[in-house]
């Protein structure tokens, strides 16, 4: 993680505390929404996976946006200010396929997100019942991808797979429109996720997964792209 | 997805019980076999009789013993030949070897003693 990155996360986490004096409204969040991911080099992976298929395959799906969800600890220490921590899980995969009377070939590339993280949100509008929020947020986030192989023809099966991981931070920045009650509030989040790609290293063997072409390269996973969930926060009073 | 099939190979199978008028096993009886292939890959050849597996290779030529102790009583048995190739469909089952053609053979193989336990 760079060092405006680590600033920012020490900031918000030191942040908490401090306003504890102020603080008026601790709170947990769920978010649950559709984000897209870039992911250059899986997909160059799957067009590499499949010019090398024996046979003439289809790619059947290339790392199309999919679920996230998110759950966080806010606290509201200032009638505009939201920080808070929380974890974020986001998956996306790949697959390509042959199929012909004798049997199937199918490699499935399932890539996943794991982010813990701080955030900080600002309302820049605001009613009694609406607000409109900036928000920014830094994430540590491990990735993994499995890669797995699957072969079945004239009564013979067989399979192979590989796991690896990275770990990188990434950052997002967006704006969040809430509807608030007394203890819950309701919200809609849209932004976009900047994602510092982290070099795959395999799980068991812990080498690099180099690009198959060009070996001085390491393949990463990129889960850079938009983002958008609907929110809800459970206001305690504490 | 339909493959594409390939030229079927040309396969030619000869043995030498092919010119021998009622083989007969005494004690053992010398079965050799030629398989000449072209455009394909031979797999494998396995032979059997009496129900039993009695030779398996990989090779295009070879030979093996038909011996008496392989049936329990004297008497006609049939010896089976089974000689399996690429098929050259270009499905996935023959890229990886998966899937073979075969060519049949069987021969009435007499037997003047028995002997199996």
């Amino acid at each position: 993680m760079n060092k405006l990155g680590i600033r920012f996360l020490l900031g918000a986490l030191l942040l908490l505390p401090s306003f504890t004096i102020q603080a008026q409204r601790t709170g947990l969040q769920i978010a649950i929404g559709r984000a897209s991911f870039r992911m250059d080099d899986m997909k160059y992976l799957q067009e590499y996976i499949l010019s090398n298929y024996p046979v003439e395959g289809k790619i059947i799906s290339s790392f199309p946006s999919h679920n996230m969800v998110g759950v966080n600890l806010i606290r509201k220490p200032l009638p505009n200010i939201k920080v808070g921590v929380g974890y974020a899980f986001s998956t996306t995969g790949g697959k390509m396929n042959y199929t012909d009377y004798s049997g199937s070939l199918s490699t499935y590339i399932i890539a996943s997100s794991y982010r813990l993280g701080a955030f900080i949100s600002y309302d820049f509008l605001s009613s009694e019942r609406l607000d409109l929020a900036l928000f920014g947020r830094l994430d540590a986030n491990m990735s993994q991808t499995e890669l797995t192989t699957y072969l079945s023809a004239s009564g013979y099966s067989n399979s192979a797979s590989e796991k690896y991981r990275a770990i990188s931070p990434n950052g997002s920045v967006g704006f969040e429109l809430g509807y608030n009650l007394k203890n819950i509030s309701l919200g809609l989040e849209g932004g976009y996720l900047v994602d510092r790609p982290g070099s795959l290293e395999n799980v068991d063997n812990k080498r690099k997964f180099k690009d198959p072409v060009n070996n001085q390269r390491v393949l990463t996973t990129d889960w850079t792209g938009w983002r958008v969930a609907l929110k809800a926060n459970l206001w305690f009073s504490l | 997805m339909d493959p594409v099939p390939g030229d079927p190979p040309v396969i030619a199978v000869t043995t030498n019980l092919d010119t021998v008028v009622d083989p007969v096993v005494t004690d053992s009886l010398e079965v050799t076999y030629e398989v000449l292939i072209e455009n394909g890959e031979f797999y494998v050849v396995e032979a059997f009789i009496a129900n039993q597996q009695i030779y398996l290779a990989d090779t295009t030529s070879g030979s093996f013993q038909i011996y008496s102790h392989l049936v329990y009583q004297p008497g006609t048995d049939t010896l089976y030949l089974n000689f399996y190739y690429s098929t050259n469909s270009n499905s996935l089952a023959d890229i990886f070897n998966l899937e073979a053609n075969v060519v049949d053979l069987k021969y009435p193989v007499s037997f003047l003693e028995g002997g199996a336990r």
